[in-house]
Protein backbone atom coordinates (compact mmCIF):
# COMPACT_ATOMS: atom_id res chain seq x y z
CA UNK A 1 0.00 0.00 0.00
CA UNK A 2 2.98 2.53 1.12
CA UNK A 3 4.80 1.68 -1.81
CA UNK A 4 1.53 2.36 -4.14
CA UNK A 5 1.21 5.45 -2.37
CA UNK A 6 4.53 6.72 -2.51
CA UNK A 7 4.91 7.78 -6.24
CA UNK A 8 2.28 10.58 -6.30
CA UNK A 9 3.12 11.51 -2.93
CA UNK A 10 7.18 11.95 -4.37
CA UNK A 11 5.64 13.85 -7.59
CA UNK A 12 3.13 16.11 -5.28
CA UNK A 13 6.65 17.22 -2.91
CA UNK A 14 8.64 17.58 -6.23
CA UNK A 15 5.93 19.91 -8.05
CA UNK A 16 5.62 21.88 -4.65
CA UNK A 17 9.42 22.75 -4.94
CA UNK A 18 9.04 23.24 -8.74
CA UNK A 19 6.23 25.89 -7.61
CA UNK A 20 7.72 27.36 -4.83
CA UNK A 21 11.07 28.04 -6.93
CA UNK A 22 9.08 29.48 -9.68
CA UNK A 23 7.61 32.04 -7.37
CA UNK A 24 11.02 32.35 -5.02
CA UNK A 25 11.88 33.79 -9.15
CA UNK A 26 9.68 36.89 -9.52
CA UNK A 27 12.05 38.43 -5.77
CA UNK A 28 15.65 38.33 -7.31
CA UNK A 29 17.08 38.86 -10.95
CA UNK A 30 17.78 38.03 -13.84
CA UNK A 31 13.95 37.95 -14.73
CA UNK A 32 13.60 37.73 -18.37
CA UNK A 33 10.24 39.92 -19.21
CA UNK A 34 10.89 39.66 -23.09
CA UNK A 35 10.50 35.52 -22.88
CA UNK A 36 6.92 36.95 -20.53
CA UNK A 37 6.12 38.81 -23.44
CA UNK A 38 6.47 36.24 -26.13
CA UNK A 39 4.79 33.52 -23.90
CA UNK A 40 1.96 36.16 -23.69
CA UNK A 41 1.98 36.11 -27.70
CA UNK A 42 2.43 32.50 -28.45
CA UNK A 43 -0.51 31.12 -25.42
CA UNK A 44 -2.63 34.59 -25.15
CA UNK A 45 -2.99 35.68 -28.86
CA UNK A 46 -2.25 32.39 -30.36
CA UNK A 47 -5.90 30.96 -27.69
CA UNK A 48 -7.94 34.21 -29.00
CA UNK A 49 -9.73 32.51 -31.80
CA UNK A 50 -10.48 29.35 -30.43
CA UNK A 51 -11.57 30.53 -26.76
CA UNK A 52 -13.58 32.92 -28.79
CA UNK A 53 -15.11 30.72 -30.56
CA UNK A 54 -16.11 28.27 -27.94
CA UNK A 55 -16.85 31.00 -25.94
CA UNK A 56 -19.82 31.97 -28.46
CA UNK A 57 -20.82 28.67 -29.08
CA UNK A 58 -21.45 27.88 -25.21
CA UNK A 59 -23.33 31.40 -24.92
CA UNK A 60 -25.95 30.45 -27.65
CA UNK A 61 -26.09 26.82 -26.17
CA UNK A 62 -27.09 28.27 -22.89
CA UNK A 63 -29.56 31.05 -24.86
CA UNK A 64 -30.84 27.82 -26.94
CA UNK A 65 -31.44 24.98 -23.79
CA UNK A 66 -32.80 28.27 -21.53
CA UNK A 67 -35.40 29.66 -24.85
CA UNK A 68 -37.92 27.04 -24.02
CA UNK A 69 -37.77 26.80 -20.55
CA UNK A 70 -37.86 30.33 -19.76
CA UNK A 71 -40.92 31.28 -22.49
CA UNK A 72 -42.81 28.59 -20.83
CA UNK A 73 -42.65 30.69 -17.45
CA UNK A 74 -42.75 34.41 -19.53
CA UNK A 75 -39.29 35.18 -18.69
CA UNK A 76 -38.22 35.25 -21.83
CA UNK A 77 -36.62 39.01 -21.11
CA UNK A 78 -34.56 37.55 -18.39
CA UNK A 79 -32.30 35.33 -20.52
CA UNK A 80 -29.92 38.02 -20.55
CA UNK A 81 -29.91 37.25 -16.86
CA UNK A 82 -29.14 33.43 -17.59
CA UNK A 83 -26.61 33.78 -19.91
CA UNK A 84 -24.69 36.39 -17.96
CA UNK A 85 -24.76 34.63 -14.76
CA UNK A 86 -23.79 30.76 -15.85
CA UNK A 87 -20.90 32.39 -18.44
CA UNK A 88 -19.18 34.84 -16.01
CA UNK A 89 -19.28 32.87 -13.06
CA UNK A 90 -18.66 29.57 -14.18
CA UNK A 91 -18.67 28.67 -17.60
CA UNK A 92 -16.80 31.28 -19.57
CA UNK A 93 -14.16 30.48 -16.34
CA UNK A 94 -13.65 26.74 -17.08
CA UNK A 95 -14.52 26.24 -20.53
CA UNK A 96 -11.92 28.71 -21.29
CA UNK A 97 -9.57 26.89 -18.76
CA UNK A 98 -10.06 23.80 -20.30
CA UNK A 99 -9.20 24.63 -23.55
CA UNK A 100 -6.31 26.47 -22.97
CA UNK A 101 -5.08 23.53 -20.74
CA UNK A 102 -5.54 21.40 -23.68
CA UNK A 103 -3.48 23.83 -25.96
CA UNK A 104 -0.89 25.22 -23.72
CA UNK A 105 -0.51 22.67 -21.18
CA UNK A 106 0.20 19.93 -23.69
CA UNK A 107 2.23 22.69 -25.63
CA UNK A 108 4.40 23.91 -22.83
CA UNK A 109 4.87 20.49 -21.28
CA UNK A 110 5.78 18.90 -24.81
CA UNK A 111 8.38 21.81 -25.73
CA UNK A 112 10.15 21.65 -22.43
CA UNK A 113 10.10 18.14 -22.45
CA UNK A 114 11.68 17.82 -25.80
CA UNK A 115 14.22 20.41 -24.63
CA UNK A 116 14.78 17.78 -21.74
CA UNK A 117 15.49 14.97 -23.68
CA UNK A 118 17.92 16.52 -25.69
CA UNK A 119 19.91 18.10 -22.88
CA UNK A 120 18.89 21.48 -24.08
CA UNK A 121 17.72 22.18 -20.77
CA UNK A 122 21.20 20.76 -19.19
CA UNK A 123 22.97 22.83 -22.07
CA UNK A 124 21.35 26.27 -20.72
CA UNK A 125 22.32 25.68 -17.15
CA UNK A 126 25.90 24.79 -18.53
CA UNK A 127 25.49 27.79 -20.62
CA UNK A 128 24.78 30.36 -17.63
CA UNK A 129 20.80 30.13 -17.62
CA UNK A 130 18.44 28.79 -14.67
CA UNK A 131 15.59 26.91 -16.29
CA UNK A 132 13.45 27.48 -14.18
CA UNK A 133 13.83 31.40 -14.01
CA UNK A 134 14.00 31.26 -18.12
CA UNK A 135 11.34 28.76 -19.07
CA UNK A 136 8.76 28.27 -15.86
CA UNK A 137 8.13 31.42 -14.62
CA UNK A 138 8.15 33.15 -17.43
CA UNK A 139 5.45 30.87 -18.84
CA UNK A 140 3.51 31.23 -15.59
CA UNK A 141 3.61 34.77 -15.51
CA UNK A 142 2.06 34.98 -19.03
CA UNK A 143 -0.16 32.71 -17.97
CA UNK A 144 -1.73 34.60 -15.03
CA UNK A 145 -1.66 38.05 -17.44
CA UNK A 146 -3.58 36.34 -20.27
CA UNK A 147 -6.06 33.71 -19.05
CA UNK A 148 -7.85 36.06 -16.85
CA UNK A 149 -7.86 38.19 -20.27
CA UNK A 150 -9.01 35.26 -22.64
CA UNK A 151 -11.72 34.88 -20.14
CA UNK A 152 -12.76 38.35 -19.76
CA UNK A 153 -13.70 38.17 -23.91
CA UNK A 154 -15.01 34.35 -23.75
CA UNK A 155 -17.73 35.79 -21.27
CA UNK A 156 -18.25 39.10 -23.72
CA UNK A 157 -18.29 36.76 -26.88
CA UNK A 158 -21.12 33.99 -25.06
CA UNK A 159 -23.07 36.83 -24.37
CA UNK A 160 -22.84 38.31 -28.17
CA UNK A 161 -24.02 34.67 -28.81
CA UNK A 162 -26.58 34.47 -26.24
CA UNK A 163 -27.95 38.09 -27.62
CA UNK A 164 -28.48 36.36 -31.22
CA UNK A 165 -30.53 33.53 -30.05
CA UNK A 166 -32.70 36.00 -28.05
CA UNK A 167 -33.29 38.60 -30.74
CA UNK A 168 -33.67 35.53 -33.48
CA UNK A 169 -35.82 33.60 -31.68
CA UNK A 170 -36.87 35.26 -28.50
CA UNK A 171 -37.50 38.77 -30.00
CA UNK A 172 -36.06 40.03 -27.05
CA UNK A 173 -34.33 43.82 -27.95
CA UNK A 174 -30.80 44.83 -27.34
CA UNK A 175 -31.37 46.98 -24.74
CA UNK A 176 -33.91 44.60 -22.59
CA UNK A 177 -31.12 41.76 -23.12
CA UNK A 178 -28.07 44.10 -22.58
CA UNK A 179 -29.69 45.66 -19.47
CA UNK A 180 -30.67 42.59 -17.86
CA UNK A 181 -27.39 40.79 -18.36
CA UNK A 182 -25.76 43.83 -16.71
CA UNK A 183 -28.34 43.77 -13.49
CA UNK A 184 -27.40 40.63 -13.27
CA UNK A 185 -24.05 41.24 -11.98
CA UNK A 186 -22.84 41.70 -9.08
CA UNK A 187 -19.28 42.45 -8.16
CA UNK A 188 -19.41 38.91 -6.45
CA UNK A 189 -19.53 37.25 -9.81
CA UNK A 190 -17.34 39.39 -11.60
CA UNK A 191 -15.08 38.95 -9.05
CA UNK A 192 -15.42 34.62 -8.77
CA UNK A 193 -14.90 35.22 -13.08
CA UNK A 194 -11.85 36.80 -12.49
CA UNK A 195 -10.21 34.59 -9.44
CA UNK A 196 -11.09 31.32 -10.85
CA UNK A 197 -8.92 31.49 -14.29
CA UNK A 198 -5.96 33.30 -12.37
CA UNK A 199 -5.76 30.43 -9.68
CA UNK A 200 -6.51 28.40 -12.86
CA UNK A 201 -3.45 29.88 -14.81
CA UNK A 202 -1.14 28.69 -12.46
CA UNK A 203 -2.28 24.91 -12.61
CA UNK A 204 -2.19 25.09 -16.02
CA UNK A 205 1.59 26.65 -16.36
CA UNK A 206 3.01 24.73 -13.75
CA UNK A 207 2.28 21.13 -14.22
CA UNK A 208 2.61 22.07 -17.87
CA UNK A 209 6.30 22.99 -17.25
CA UNK A 210 6.43 20.25 -14.08
CA UNK A 211 5.68 17.40 -16.49
CA UNK A 212 7.77 19.09 -18.97
CA UNK A 213 10.88 18.84 -16.64
CA UNK A 214 10.35 15.51 -15.70
CA UNK A 215 10.33 14.06 -19.07
CA UNK A 216 12.63 10.97 -19.87
CA UNK A 217 13.41 8.19 -22.20
CA UNK A 218 13.04 10.32 -25.95
CA UNK A 219 10.45 11.07 -28.27
CA UNK A 220 7.75 8.75 -26.52
CA UNK A 221 8.38 10.06 -23.10
CA UNK A 222 7.40 13.46 -24.21
CA UNK A 223 4.51 12.35 -25.63
CA UNK A 224 3.41 10.62 -22.22
CA UNK A 225 4.28 13.93 -20.39
CA UNK A 226 2.12 15.91 -22.54
CA UNK A 227 -1.13 13.36 -21.91
CA UNK A 228 -0.56 13.70 -18.44
CA UNK A 229 0.03 17.19 -18.10
CA UNK A 230 -3.40 17.80 -20.03
CA UNK A 231 -5.20 15.11 -17.74
CA UNK A 232 -4.03 16.83 -14.34
CA UNK A 233 -3.90 20.25 -15.53
CA UNK A 234 -7.62 19.69 -16.32
CA UNK A 235 -8.21 17.75 -13.48
CA UNK A 236 -6.54 20.51 -11.09
CA UNK A 237 -9.18 23.07 -13.53
CA UNK A 238 -11.99 21.32 -11.51
CA UNK A 239 -11.00 20.79 -8.42
CA UNK A 240 -9.75 24.72 -7.63
CA UNK A 241 -13.35 25.70 -9.52
CA UNK A 242 -14.97 23.45 -6.78
CA UNK A 243 -12.81 25.02 -3.89
CA UNK A 244 -13.36 28.68 -5.54
CA UNK A 245 -17.09 28.56 -6.10
CA UNK A 246 -17.67 27.32 -2.26
CA UNK A 247 -15.87 30.18 -0.81
CA UNK A 248 -17.73 32.59 -2.80
CA UNK A 249 -20.95 30.87 -2.39
CA UNK A 250 -20.82 30.47 1.43
CA UNK A 251 -19.51 34.81 1.29
CA UNK B 1 53.17 17.60 -11.27
CA UNK B 2 52.23 20.24 -8.47
CA UNK B 3 48.44 19.48 -6.83
CA UNK B 4 48.47 23.65 -8.30
CA UNK B 5 48.19 22.34 -11.66
CA UNK B 6 45.03 20.23 -11.18
CA UNK B 7 42.33 21.51 -13.20
CA UNK B 8 39.54 19.13 -11.95
CA UNK B 9 39.66 16.21 -9.18
CA UNK B 10 37.37 13.83 -8.77
CA UNK B 11 37.24 12.01 -4.77
CA UNK B 12 35.44 8.73 -4.53
CA UNK B 13 32.56 10.12 -6.28
CA UNK B 14 29.30 7.99 -6.73
CA UNK B 15 26.60 9.09 -8.22
CA UNK B 16 23.49 7.07 -7.91
CA UNK B 17 20.35 6.98 -10.68
CA UNK B 18 17.32 5.31 -8.31
CA UNK B 19 19.61 2.47 -6.88
CA UNK B 20 22.20 2.21 -9.53
CA UNK B 21 25.12 3.21 -9.32
CA UNK B 22 25.95 5.59 -12.36
CA UNK B 23 29.38 6.40 -11.36
CA UNK B 24 30.80 3.99 -8.58
CA UNK B 25 33.54 5.72 -6.51
CA UNK B 26 35.47 7.32 -8.95
CA UNK B 27 38.88 9.49 -7.97
CA UNK B 28 40.80 11.15 -10.93
CA UNK B 29 42.66 13.97 -11.51
CA UNK B 30 43.32 15.84 -14.41
CA UNK B 31 45.92 18.73 -14.80
CA UNK B 32 46.63 21.61 -17.06
CA UNK B 33 46.70 20.95 -20.57
CA UNK B 34 46.33 17.43 -20.03
CA UNK B 35 43.57 15.86 -22.63
CA UNK B 36 41.61 12.88 -21.16
CA UNK B 37 39.75 10.20 -23.38
CA UNK B 38 37.23 8.33 -21.79
CA UNK B 39 36.28 5.01 -23.54
CA UNK B 40 33.72 2.36 -22.67
CA UNK B 41 29.66 1.05 -23.64
CA UNK B 42 26.73 2.85 -23.60
CA UNK B 43 25.54 3.06 -20.35
CA UNK B 44 28.91 2.86 -18.54
CA UNK B 45 28.82 6.39 -16.88
CA UNK B 46 30.95 8.19 -19.16
CA UNK B 47 28.26 11.31 -20.10
CA UNK B 48 27.18 11.71 -15.96
CA UNK B 49 31.14 11.67 -15.29
CA UNK B 50 31.43 15.19 -17.68
CA UNK B 51 27.70 16.64 -16.41
CA UNK B 52 29.03 15.46 -12.56
CA UNK B 53 32.58 17.57 -13.49
CA UNK B 54 30.47 20.51 -14.64
CA UNK B 55 27.69 20.22 -11.28
CA UNK B 56 24.63 19.44 -13.92
CA UNK B 57 24.49 16.23 -11.85
CA UNK B 58 25.16 16.28 -7.81
CA UNK B 59 27.30 13.34 -6.49
CA UNK B 60 25.49 11.36 -3.97
CA UNK B 61 28.96 10.53 -2.42
CA UNK B 62 32.46 11.73 -2.33
CA UNK B 63 33.90 15.73 -3.66
CA UNK B 64 34.50 17.44 -6.79
CA UNK B 65 36.56 19.84 -7.13
CA UNK B 66 37.44 22.20 -10.33
CA UNK B 67 40.07 24.79 -10.28
CA UNK B 68 40.71 24.13 -6.78
CA UNK B 69 37.18 25.28 -5.98
CA UNK B 70 35.05 22.43 -4.50
CA UNK B 71 31.81 22.03 -6.26
CA UNK B 72 29.78 19.37 -4.52
CA UNK B 73 27.86 21.80 -2.24
CA UNK B 74 27.86 24.54 -4.13
CA UNK B 75 24.58 26.66 -4.75
CA UNK B 76 23.23 26.54 -8.54
CA UNK B 77 23.95 30.32 -8.49
CA UNK B 78 27.81 30.11 -7.59
CA UNK B 79 28.20 27.20 -9.67
CA UNK B 80 27.53 29.59 -12.63
CA UNK B 81 30.63 30.95 -12.13
CA UNK B 82 32.69 28.05 -12.38
CA UNK B 83 30.61 26.62 -15.21
CA UNK B 84 31.60 29.90 -17.34
CA UNK B 85 35.31 28.90 -17.18
CA UNK B 86 33.86 25.56 -18.90
CA UNK B 87 33.05 24.52 -22.46
CA UNK B 88 30.88 21.52 -22.84
CA UNK B 89 29.60 19.81 -26.18
CA UNK B 90 26.40 18.05 -25.70
CA UNK B 91 26.01 14.32 -27.31
CA UNK B 92 23.68 15.29 -30.08
CA UNK B 93 25.16 19.01 -29.63
CA UNK B 94 22.06 20.46 -27.92
CA UNK B 95 21.67 23.47 -29.30
CA UNK B 96 18.27 25.06 -28.95
CA UNK B 97 15.51 24.73 -31.62
CA UNK B 98 14.21 27.71 -31.04
CA UNK B 99 16.64 30.39 -31.69
CA UNK B 100 19.56 31.21 -34.69
CA UNK B 101 22.75 29.86 -35.32
CA UNK B 102 24.30 33.51 -34.13
CA UNK B 103 21.95 33.63 -30.98
CA UNK B 104 22.80 30.20 -29.66
CA UNK B 105 26.65 30.70 -30.01
CA UNK B 106 26.01 34.39 -28.23
CA UNK B 107 24.29 32.50 -25.13
CA UNK B 108 27.34 32.05 -22.93
CA UNK B 109 27.94 35.59 -23.85
CA UNK B 110 24.85 37.28 -23.08
CA UNK B 111 23.69 34.91 -20.49
CA UNK B 112 26.57 33.80 -17.85
CA UNK B 113 27.10 36.12 -14.81
CA UNK B 114 29.57 38.70 -15.00
CA UNK B 115 30.43 39.29 -18.60
CA UNK B 116 29.56 42.51 -19.57
CA UNK B 117 30.30 42.24 -23.45
CA UNK B 118 28.98 44.91 -25.85
CA UNK B 119 26.47 43.90 -28.92
CA UNK B 120 28.95 44.86 -31.10
CA UNK B 121 31.56 42.69 -29.45
CA UNK B 122 29.24 39.84 -29.15
CA UNK B 123 28.48 39.84 -33.23
CA UNK B 124 32.61 39.81 -33.37
CA UNK B 125 33.49 37.16 -30.90
CA UNK B 126 30.38 34.69 -32.65
CA UNK B 127 31.49 34.93 -36.12
CA UNK B 128 34.95 34.45 -34.95
CA UNK B 129 34.21 31.25 -32.74
CA UNK B 130 32.20 30.34 -36.09
CA UNK B 131 34.87 30.66 -38.48
CA UNK B 132 36.74 28.78 -35.99
CA UNK B 133 34.87 25.93 -37.35
CA UNK B 134 34.36 27.65 -40.75
CA UNK B 135 30.94 28.01 -40.03
CA UNK B 136 30.75 31.88 -40.62
CA UNK B 137 27.62 31.70 -42.97
CA UNK B 138 25.10 30.25 -41.09
CA UNK B 139 24.52 32.66 -38.42
CA UNK B 140 21.00 33.32 -39.45
CA UNK B 141 20.00 29.65 -39.84
CA UNK B 142 18.57 27.61 -37.29
CA UNK B 143 19.53 24.50 -36.04
CA UNK B 144 17.21 22.67 -38.27
CA UNK B 145 18.98 23.65 -41.12
CA UNK B 146 22.04 22.27 -40.32
CA UNK B 147 23.41 18.51 -41.08
CA UNK B 148 24.31 16.60 -37.78
CA UNK B 149 28.05 17.38 -38.49
CA UNK B 150 27.50 21.10 -39.28
CA UNK B 151 25.57 21.01 -35.79
CA UNK B 152 28.28 19.33 -33.85
CA UNK B 153 30.67 22.35 -35.36
CA UNK B 154 28.19 24.49 -34.36
CA UNK B 155 28.29 22.90 -30.93
CA UNK B 156 32.00 23.11 -30.46
CA UNK B 157 32.02 27.01 -31.65
CA UNK B 158 29.25 27.35 -28.43
CA UNK B 159 31.08 25.60 -26.32
CA UNK B 160 34.67 27.61 -26.99
CA UNK B 161 33.18 31.18 -27.86
CA UNK B 162 34.18 32.14 -24.23
CA UNK B 163 37.67 31.03 -24.63
CA UNK B 164 37.45 28.27 -21.62
CA UNK B 165 40.65 26.92 -20.13
CA UNK B 166 38.98 23.60 -19.65
CA UNK B 167 36.48 22.09 -22.50
CA UNK B 168 34.28 18.81 -22.25
CA UNK B 169 33.28 16.92 -24.94
CA UNK B 170 30.31 14.67 -24.50
CA UNK B 171 30.60 11.92 -27.70
CA UNK B 172 31.67 14.49 -30.39
CA UNK B 173 31.65 11.95 -33.43
CA UNK B 174 28.88 9.62 -32.63
CA UNK B 175 26.70 9.20 -35.39
CA UNK B 176 28.61 10.15 -37.73
CA UNK B 177 30.46 9.26 -40.88
CA UNK B 178 34.26 8.41 -40.85
CA UNK B 179 35.28 11.23 -42.18
CA UNK B 180 32.66 13.99 -41.17
CA UNK B 181 34.21 12.12 -37.45
CA UNK B 182 37.34 13.76 -38.27
CA UNK B 183 36.53 16.83 -39.61
CA UNK B 184 35.29 17.04 -36.14
CA UNK B 185 37.77 15.55 -34.30
CA UNK B 186 40.28 18.16 -36.47
CA UNK B 187 38.56 20.99 -34.62
CA UNK B 188 38.59 19.88 -31.54
CA UNK B 189 42.41 19.55 -31.51
CA UNK B 190 42.68 22.93 -33.21
CA UNK B 191 40.76 24.25 -30.35
CA UNK B 192 43.04 22.06 -27.72
CA UNK B 193 46.26 23.24 -29.75
CA UNK B 194 45.37 26.87 -30.51
CA UNK B 195 43.87 27.49 -27.11
CA UNK B 196 45.95 25.40 -24.90
CA UNK B 197 42.48 24.46 -23.62
CA UNK B 198 43.12 21.38 -20.86
CA UNK B 199 40.53 18.64 -22.82
CA UNK B 200 37.71 15.66 -21.42
CA UNK B 201 36.39 13.90 -24.11
CA UNK B 202 33.90 10.92 -24.43
CA UNK B 203 33.96 8.42 -27.07
CA UNK B 204 33.01 5.16 -28.29
CA UNK B 205 35.70 5.21 -30.55
CA UNK B 206 39.35 4.39 -30.33
CA UNK B 207 40.45 6.43 -33.30
CA UNK B 208 39.31 9.55 -31.56
CA UNK B 209 41.71 8.99 -28.89
CA UNK B 210 44.07 7.88 -30.82
CA UNK B 211 44.00 11.41 -33.15
CA UNK B 212 44.19 13.55 -29.92
CA UNK B 213 47.73 11.36 -28.37
CA UNK B 214 49.30 11.26 -31.71
CA UNK B 215 48.61 14.34 -33.83
CA UNK B 216 48.14 18.03 -33.57
CA UNK B 217 46.59 20.73 -34.90
CA UNK B 218 48.64 22.31 -37.94
CA UNK B 219 47.95 26.02 -38.53
CA UNK B 220 49.42 26.48 -41.98
CA UNK B 221 48.08 23.29 -43.56
CA UNK B 222 44.94 23.63 -41.56
CA UNK B 223 44.47 19.97 -40.70
CA UNK B 224 46.05 17.18 -38.46
CA UNK B 225 49.37 16.23 -38.40
CA UNK B 226 51.99 13.95 -36.81
CA UNK B 227 54.76 16.01 -35.17
CA UNK B 228 57.71 16.28 -37.25
CA UNK B 229 60.45 15.32 -35.25
CA UNK B 230 58.25 12.21 -34.14
CA UNK B 231 57.79 13.48 -30.94
CA UNK B 232 54.50 13.11 -29.00
CA UNK B 233 52.26 16.11 -29.26
CA UNK B 234 52.49 18.47 -26.48
CA UNK B 235 49.50 17.89 -24.61
CA UNK B 236 49.45 14.68 -22.45
CA UNK B 237 46.83 12.06 -23.14
CA UNK B 238 45.38 10.04 -20.77
CA UNK B 239 43.13 6.60 -21.57
CA UNK B 240 40.64 6.14 -19.10
CA UNK B 241 37.95 2.87 -19.72
CA UNK B 242 35.03 3.15 -17.65
CA UNK B 243 33.10 -0.11 -17.02
CA UNK B 244 29.53 0.20 -14.63
CA UNK B 245 30.31 3.52 -13.43
CA UNK B 246 33.96 2.10 -12.59
CA UNK B 247 37.23 3.23 -14.30
CA UNK B 248 38.58 -0.07 -15.60
CA UNK B 249 41.45 1.11 -16.76
CA UNK B 250 43.85 4.19 -16.90
CA UNK B 251 47.11 4.94 -18.39
CA UNK B 252 48.74 6.38 -21.83
CA UNK B 253 47.96 4.58 -24.88
CA UNK B 254 50.90 1.75 -25.07
CA UNK B 255 49.37 0.89 -21.48
CA UNK B 256 46.12 0.54 -22.96
CA UNK B 257 47.32 -1.29 -25.95
CA UNK B 258 49.55 -3.83 -23.79
CA UNK B 259 46.20 -4.33 -21.42
CA UNK B 260 45.28 -8.18 -21.36
CA UNK B 261 41.78 -7.29 -19.38
CA UNK B 262 39.45 -8.55 -22.30
CA UNK B 263 36.68 -5.40 -21.34
CA UNK B 264 39.85 -2.99 -21.54
CA UNK B 265 41.30 -4.67 -25.20
CA UNK B 266 38.23 -3.79 -26.87
CA UNK B 267 38.58 -0.23 -27.01
CA UNK B 268 42.72 -0.76 -27.65
CA UNK B 269 41.99 -0.30 -31.28
CA UNK B 270 44.40 -3.79 -31.13
CA UNK B 271 41.96 -6.07 -32.26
Amino acid sequence: MLDFLKPPFLAFQEFVIVTGRAFKNLLRPPRYWNDVLMQMDIMGVGSLPIVSLIGGFSGIVMALQMSRAISQYGAASQTGTFVAITLVRELGPVLTAVIVAGRNASGIASEIGSMKVTEQIDAMRALGTDPSRKLITPRMVALAIVLPLLTVIADFVGLCGGYLIGATRLNISAPQYWNSAQQALELNDIAQGLMKPFLFSFAISLVGCFYGMRTYGGTQGVGRSTTQAVVVASVWVFIIDVLVTQIFVSM
Amino acid sequence: MPDADVVLEFRDVTVLFDAVKALDNISLKVHRGETWVFLGAAGSGKTVLLKTAMGLVRPDAGHVSVFGQEITTMEERELFRIRAEMGMLFQESALFDSLTIEENVAYPLRNQPGREVSAEEIHERVVDALGFVELEDTLDKVPSELSGGMRRRVGIARASVTNPPLVLYDSPTAGLDPITANTIMAFVAKQRDLKQTTTLIVSHRFQDGELMANYVFDEKSAALQRPSNGAAPAAHTVFAVMKEGTIAFQGTQEELHRSTDPYVSKFGGQT
